[in-house]
């Protein structure tokens, strides 16, 4: 497959990340959809990383695979914390601070 | 290429190195000794390895020639040595400044000052990494504590609020981030800046032809997500709508970190990635005008939404986006133009933004612990109430205001002068638009920094003018008043003898364009 078609898909997958992360209100999902944001993000870098035969993008993946379980893991945590608060995690209610 | 691993590398690498060890000494401290005073001081006097270690590089390196360790990923310029001592002098004064709050608030108290130590350390790769990889892993080292340090008052449900809506927010940031790296690294096969910047000017090798990277959109979108990415860190529109909240919902100390540190790093990043990594030199015009438009709005809704604000924290939120807006007027600047002028502008600017803003905010942290509110109506006539305090806090927020003859003045002068002269430079050399966008923003930020000045203002003036609400002396603790007057007496320092700064600062400009104008 050319190298196009990779990265198309990659940039599919990036959109219903973001998009996910726009209208989903639970944590949770939102989080799932960083991570598919993350993971289309890895398919460009290994694709490219293939095509141009230089092993750095490859590189790149693993240290952002293990940076993104960080912030899942700090995440995860500050989640738990507010469900302890209040029993509730719908970020349509996190309305005590209005931007 | 020197594949061997050196010790002039781990001494290119000592400041990072050493904190880093710092911050678990006190993490270690921390478990075995109860006594918080303790882990303070250790915190507060292991700063100065770091330091001492960052200034001897900066007295015995030889600067003419470029110091690169670790296959590129850490350049040691003056540059980098610059922001790192500000970062350690942030750290120095968040330390002092957050004794008592952290005391009374924050349960894990101890946690504090290691996740304080190691954000540092990741601001501090930030301005000395030259390669895309480690670029990300210092961004996400800074990020990471910040956002356990945002939620670090668990009983508090506005403190979980902001942790979570900081988190989400900086974990697609940096998403975003990634993925104009991505494409980067596609365009040109390398993650090391310079060897970007080489590729972007001579054009890519596809088999045995060359194509010039002129009019490529990828580049281009590259350049905006980059800008996306870092716009959420330095809190621009219209990435903005993280910081109001989290200012409000974080404990106060931590507040006054996010609009230091994290802004500064953010810019060093961002700076680091878009002149040294030569984005600017194909798609200038478009990349230009994202630019314009992002400084633009950062100001003017910063200034306008600040002026209506009744809680003092969202009003300081508001003003630190405004304030990115200056601050992204003069790297517009050096982006079109790669003259030092505007790049020794934006670090100055960025030197005293930190000094006064560390002020303001220690300023309000003691006044708020003392009064017991953040409303604006609660600061009312404080001057009688606290004279020392208010004057030191009036002074600083005057200085953010760009009062003259103020250090903060002296700053918006030089960041506009340099955008002015860059601008008419490129209309007179044929490149109209870029410079007249420059002339544009110039305008603009000049009628913007006049509308700050009514709630920069208004809160001297409530804080002077007003009847006080009790007959009382309120008093504050020993680390909060010298955190006070030590920012204003280096602000009044600044302010007298600016050309000290400049002397240090224009070298660390011209550091960074050195590669690229092949000096």
């Amino acid at each position: 497959m050319p190298l196009s078609a990779y990265l198309i898909v990659s940039a599919i997958l990036f959109t219903v990340g973001v998009v996910g992360v726009l209208i989903r209100r639970n944590p949770l999902i939102i989080f799932m959809s960083i991570e598919l944001m993350l993971n289309a993000v890895n398919l460009s870098f290994v694709a490219i990383s293939n095509s141009l035969d230089s092993a750095d993008g490859q590189m790149f993946v693993f240290l952002v695979l293990t940076v993104a379980a960080a912030e899942v893991v700090v995440g995860l945590a500050i989640i738990v914390s507010i469900f302890r608060t209040r029993r509730n995690i719908d970020v349509d209610d996190m309305n005590l601070l209005r931007g | 290429m020197n594949h061997a691993l050196s010790a002039n590398d781990l001494y290119l690498l000592a400041p990072e190195l050493s904190i880093t060890l710092l911050a678990l000494a006190v993490m270690m401290v921390d478990l075995f000794v109860k006594r918080r005073a303790v882990t303070v001081m250790v915190a507060l006097l292991g700063l100065i390895v770091p330091a001492a270690f960052a200034i001897t590089q900066a007295l015995t390196l030889d600067f003419s020639v470029a110091h690169h360790a670790f296959f590129n990923m850490l350049v040691v310029d003056q540059y980098a040595i610059f922001l790192q001592i500000l970062f350690l002098i942030i750290a120095a004064v968040m330390i002092l400044a957050s004794y008592d709050y952290v005391g009374k608030y924050v349960k894990a108290d101890g946690e504090f000052y290691t996740l304080l130590l190691f954000s540092v350390t990741g601001m501090m790769l930030m301005a000395s990494t030259g390669e895309l990889i480690s670029i990300y892993i210092s961004l996400e080292l800074t990020s990471i504590p910040l956002y356990v340090m945002a939620g670090l008052i668990r009983a508090n449900e506005r403190s979980a609020e902001a942790a979570v809506k900081y988190v989400l927010l900086g974990a697609m940031s940096s998403a975003i981030l990634l993925y104009g790296f991505a494409l980067l690294y596609g365009l040109t096969g390398t993650t090391d800046l310079m060897g970007i910047a080489m590729l972007i000017k001579n054009g890519i090798h596809t088999g045995n032809v060359i194509v010039p990277l002129q009019n490529n959109i990828m580049e281009l979108v590259a350049g905006i997500l980059i800008l996306a990415g870092f716009g959420f860190k330095i809190s621009a529109v219209p990435f903005h709508m993280w910081a109001p909240d989290i200012y409000e919902g974080a404990p106060t100390p931590a507040t006054a970190f996010f609009s230091v540190g994290s802004k500064a790093a953010g810019f060093a990043a961002l700076i680091r990635v878009f002149i040294d990594g030569g984005l600017g030199q194909v798609n200038l015009l478009p990349l230009v005008i994202g630019f314009s438009i992002v400084a633009i709005l950062t100001m003017t809704l910063g200034n306008f939404v600040a002026a209506v604000q009744a809680n003092v924290k969202r009003m300081m939120a508001y003003s630190s986006i405004a304030q990115a807006g200056y601050i992204l007027v003069g790297v517009t600047a050096s982006l079109a133009s790669h003259e030092s002028a505007g790049n020794s502008a934006v670090l100055f600017f960025i030197f005293v933004y930190v000094l006064t803003n560390l002020g303001a905010f220690s300023g309000i942290i003691a006044l708020a612990n003392a009064t017991g509110g953040e409303r604006i109506e609660d600061f009312r006539g404080l001057a009688k109430r606290a004279p020392l305090l208010s004057l030191g806090t009036a002074l600083c927020l005057l200085s953010l205001g760009g009062i003259p003859p103020m250090a903060g003045f002296i700053s918006k002068i030089l960041i506009f002068t340099a955008a002015w002269g860059q601008g008419q430079a490129l209309i007179s050399s044929g490149q109209v638009v870029v410079g007249q966008s420059l002339n544009v923003l110039v305008v603009v930020a000049l009628i913007n920094s006049i509308i700050s000045l009514v709630y920069y203002g208004r809160l001297v003036k409530v804080m002077y003018f007003d009847a006080p609400l009790k007959d009382d002396h309120l008093s504050t603790s020993i680390g909060l008043s010298s955190s006070i007057a030590l920012m204003t007496a280096a602000l009044i320092v600044i302010t007298f003898a600016a050309q000290l700064v400049l002397a240090v600062t224009s070298p660390a400009a011209n550091s960074l364009l050195a590669f690229l104008l092949g000096r």
